[in-house]
């Protein structure tokens, strides 16, 4: 977009001015000091209730959480259902790094870099489908769904020690699935995948239970949406009830939400899960849930599971997302079930629907004013006397600040040091 | 059917789809409703051309109702994505008739199957975007006038990552 290339070159300018001024607000833009890439700059901009602007407009930043987070910690990267039987793949990208999900002939899942091991090409190039072998364009070195090198033309010139076994496609170094919700890590070390949902993991069960069987599938498509905005934004918006019925009063779907639903007085819930997880909780209200199904919480740093869909969030760069969604069909759950629910939401999403548009639209306006330094400071101090008990009233900003605790955990030495 | 009629027939289309780009472009959506039967249906698919709207997500498949609902939202004053709207210029082309099978007819109603593309560049502040699609429209002719009941825009880029929709295409 035009915008962001215009203020991208504002920040370059900027920041290689920055290297020989000190640090302070000049003109209302930030100017960063020299050094300040370390922890203590991050303590400093992440506080209890507030935290600076900067963190979602500036380059440098992103590149830390691309490799502090997103190449790091756990992401959630599809579900099994998406590759049924032996065969199917799909690709995806954890943070910048393309990936190939597939399931072998023996019926495993395996994720994989999508990365040829002997010149770098992506071995695979379609989003989904069915195959046993995945060929590189460049020298045709030819994998079998369980990454194996299987065939490779002129074998015999790179000699007698040539090694197949050692030249197959590269495992994403961790990958570990729960009820079906396959996730992957970068880094060979660190939580486990249970350790990492912790709380959160109540979500993943209470969106599966709602089938007799107990399982979910995602095999409708995904919707996906580019959005000119910082991915925190997305992050952020999960859990908050605050905006919707500002946000989306011209949805059309707001007619079928009680009176009052979105006050504190309806007496709807939000918990920070720890983690940098939460989640907002209409269940002990009058009436329930807001949609009779599935739960509405976030999974950090990607997942969004919304009542009756999946989202996830994509960085692209500091200034641009992809959000994607695809709506959940629950194993043996009669379709008369399903279908109000569906018909109720498939309006609703992608680039094309009657409540992203509005969310987008409100994202890209936060980017763009928070291209002013002055104030520098993004305010989250809704019911912050409830912060010692994890559990707020349904409109507070207890989950965002649960969430940005854990960035902060991240992005400084916090993590590595406990 | 003579020479003179096919041409005649291909006009009385063509202005049809043309004035519908009009209607759309000027903001003037109680007319563009009024093309549409009541049974219409407005379908944008996603990832893929041929998919099947019923188990697979479209990025629109409206009824009239939801059209309505859509277009309300365009100019209730409430849609934070239509503050300021969108500008849209639709550009219609390359429009063909097939010929009438033997199943066109719906409830005894007449039904052509139009084929066209159509071009719309989309303006908002620091997005300019090019919309580009073939689409097929189903006509029947309904006291004497030739209106709407399907509508389907098949986008050369539906199977990508797409920028915010939130005009009619």
């Amino acid at each position: 977009m035009n915008r962001s290339i215009v203020f991208t070159g504002v920040l370059v300018f900027l920041t290689a001015w920055s290297a020989v001024v000190p640090c302070q607000i000049l003109g209302g833009v930030y100017v960063r000091e020299v050094g300040d890439e370390g922890s203590s700059t991050y303590e400093r901009l992440i506080g209890g209730d507030r935290v600076s602007g900067r963190l979602y407009t500036d380059p440098d930043v992103f590149e830390r959480e691309l490799e502090r987070i997103h190449h790091r910690s756990w992401m959630f990267v599809g579900h099994e259902s998406e590759v049924a039987t032996p065969g199917e793949f799909v690709t995806r990208r954890m943070g910048r790094q393309p990936v190939l999900l597939t399931r072998d002939d023996t019926g495993a899942v395996r994720l994989w870099s999508n990365r040829c091991p002997h010149r770098g090409a992506t071995v695979c190039a379609l989003d989904q489908g069915h195959t046993r072998f995945f060929r590189c364009p460049y020298h045709a070195w030819t994998f079998d769904n369980a990454g194996a090198l299987v065939a490779l033309p002129g074998e015999e010139g790179f000699g007698p020690t040539f090694d197949r076994d050692t030249h197959g496609l590269a495992p994403v170094p961790r990958m570990e699935t729960y009820r079906g919700f396959v996730f992957g890590s970068w880094s060979h070390e660190g939580q486990t995948l249970t350790e990492h949902l912790g709380n959160a993991r109540d979500l993943i069960d209470r969106v599966c239970d709602i089938s007799p069987v107990g399982e979910i599938s995602l095999r409708a498509g995904w919707l996906r949406h580019r959005i000119g905005a910082n991915w925190k934004m997305a992050a952020e918006n999960v859990c908050d009830f605050y905006h919707p019925p500002i946000t989306h009063g011209s949805s059309g779907l707001m007619g079928g939400v009680p009176p009052g639903y979105f006050t504190d007085a309806h007496g709807g819930v939000t918990r920070d899960l720890g983690g940098g997880h939460g989640e907002v909780d209409y269940r002990q209200t009058e009436g329930g849930s807001q949609t009779g199904l599935g739960p509405h919480g976030f999974i950090f740093p990607n997942l969004f599971i919304e009542a009756a869909s999946i989202f996830v969030i994509h960085p692209v760069s500091v200034s641009e997302m992809t959000h994607i969604q695809t709506p959940i069909t629950w194993v043996g759950l009669p379709e008369k079930m399903q279908r109000p629910q569906s018909r109720r939401f498939a309006m609703a999403f992608g680039a094309a629907g009657v409540i992203e548009p509005d969310d987008a639209a409100t994202w890209e306006r936060m980017q763009l004013g928070l291209q002013a330094g002055e104030p520098e400071w993004v305010m989250l101090e809704r019911g912050l006397q409830y912060d010692h008990t994890g559990e707020g009233r349904a409109l507070d900003e207890i989950a965002i600040r649960g969430f940005w605790r854990h960035y902060r955990s991240l992005m400084t030495d916090e993590a590595a040091a406990r | 059917m003579s020479g003179i009629e096919a041409l005649l027939e291909q006009q009385r289309v063509e202005q049809l789809l043309f004035l519908e780009g009009r209607l759309i472009d000027g903001r003037r959506f109680a007319e563009w409703e009024a093309l549409w039967v009541e049974e219409g249906i407005y379908w944008v698919p996603a990832n893929g051309d041929d998919t099947d709207p019923h188990s697979q997500v479209s990025l629109i498949y409206d009824n009239r109702s939801r059209m309505h609902n859509r277009v309300e939202r365009y100019v209730g004053g409430k849609a934070i994505s239509q503050q300021p709207p969108p500008r849209t210029v639709h550009l219609v082309g390359n429009v063909t008739i097939e010929p009438a099978a033997s199943d066109s007819t719906v409830d005894g109603d007449v039904s052509l199957v139009i084929h066209s593309t159509v071009h719309v560049a989309e303006s908002r502040p620091g997005v300019r975007v090019d919309w580009v699609g073939r689409v097929i429209h189903h006509l029947v002719e309904r006291q004497g006038a030739l209106r709407i009941i399907f509508k389907k825009v098949m986008l050369v880029d539906n199977d990508q990552e797409l920028t915010t929709i939130d005009f009619l295409l």
